[in-house]
């Protein structure tokens, strides 16, 4: 392993979170997916983290909210709109 | 080159100083649902409530999902999405249309939930980690043959639901609320430092020491149950 490889490496590991987030601007966004291409530990991070990410989402998007808490909103919303109206 | 549509360049989104206000307009590159121009002067009362409850309203869901995870117990979730809401509506003149509706929610949920709820916070629940059981070990034992970090990210895609949530209410309220808004409702790093009134690089050291110690957390889990770190494949 060469020393610009090694220094690749670090960069990625750096900025593989903003990489995955679509946020690096479009150089350094190329320069980590050429990297990941031909570095089996790098994309194994990259892997990990984007399962991470996954992961959240996957377990935090199945709370429905309850009608009882809609119906307290709106019941809240109807009270400020008679004040309002009053 | 290849160039990806999604990416959003830091400097995209304008920000709009709206000098002190808790209500800061939040830009948006996606278009809003009710994006035809209505005139703010114009506009009565009763259709301004009417615009809020056809715009607003359908986003409930996903601010009492939010609200639910930083409060971490229903009842409070239940007041914050209240407070949320009817601040939401008092100041819903200040907003802009057609910029970004849910943004400008989810902060009003932000500065509510740190003024007024993180002070009094209960305890979290602890959960009774019933779901334990639910692993896929044998999946997870199926495929250990592709080493350490392939085995992690199988760990990972076997995690129950319910472990990935107490893990993330372990970790401090910013750092929680910082992954939450990236990985759960998408935001751009840009959209999150204006609802969280911070620089986008405290927004990006939060995110990646949040996302870091939910990793650990996580492999620390499986790695108790024997499902990753132990490399002596047959």
């Amino acid at each position: 392993m060469t020393d610009d490889h090694a220094k690749d490496c670090e960069m990625v590991l750096e900025h593989v979170q903003e990489f995955l987030d679509n946020e690096l601007d479009s150089a350094t966004e190329e320069a980590v997916r050429a990297h990941i291409a031909i570095c089996e530990p790098c994309l194994d991070q990259a892997e990990v983290w984007m399962a991470v990410k996954t992961l959240v989402k996957r377990a935090c998007t199945s709370e429905a909210v309850p009608e009882a808490v809609v119906s307290s909103v709106s019941l809240r919303l109807s009270s400020l709109r008679i004040k309002k109206q009053a | 080159m290849t160039t990806n549509e999604q990416t959003l360049s830091w400097d995209a989104l304008p920000l709009r100083a709206a000098l002190g206000s808790a209500l800061m307009t939040l830009e948006t590159t996606t278009p809003e649902p009710s994006e035809d121009t209505v005139d703010l002067a114009e506009e009565t009362p009763d259709e301004r409530d009417a615009r809020f409850e056809r715009d607003a309203m359908p986003l409930i869901d996903s601010l009492y999902g939010a609200a639910l995870r930083m409060t971490r117990n229903p009842a409070d979730a239940e007041d914050l999405v209240q407070d949320t809401f009817a601040r939401a509506y008092s100041a819903f003149h200040q907003f802009t249309p057609g910029t970004n509706l849910k943004a400008w929610l989810y902060r009003i949920l932000t500065n509510t939930y740190i003024n007024s709820y993180r002070k009094a916070q209960r305890a979290p629940q602890i959960s009774d980690g019933e779901q334990i059981e639910d692993w896929q070990l044998a999946r997870a034992e199926s495929h250990t043959s592709s080493g350490l970090r392939s085995a992690e990210v199988e760990a990972l895609e076997a995690m129950p639901d319910s472990i990935v949530t107490d893990a993330l209410s372990d970790l401090s309220d910013d750092f929680r609320m910082a992954v939450l808004l990236a990985d759960v409702e998408g935001f751009s790093y840009k959209e999150i430092a204006e609802i969280m009134g911070t620089p986008i690089g405290t927004v990006m050291s939060r995110l990646n020491r949040g996302r870091g110690q939910l990793r650990e957390k996580l492999r620390d889990y499986a790695t108790e149950r024997g499902l990753i770190g132990r490399r002596q494949n047959p």
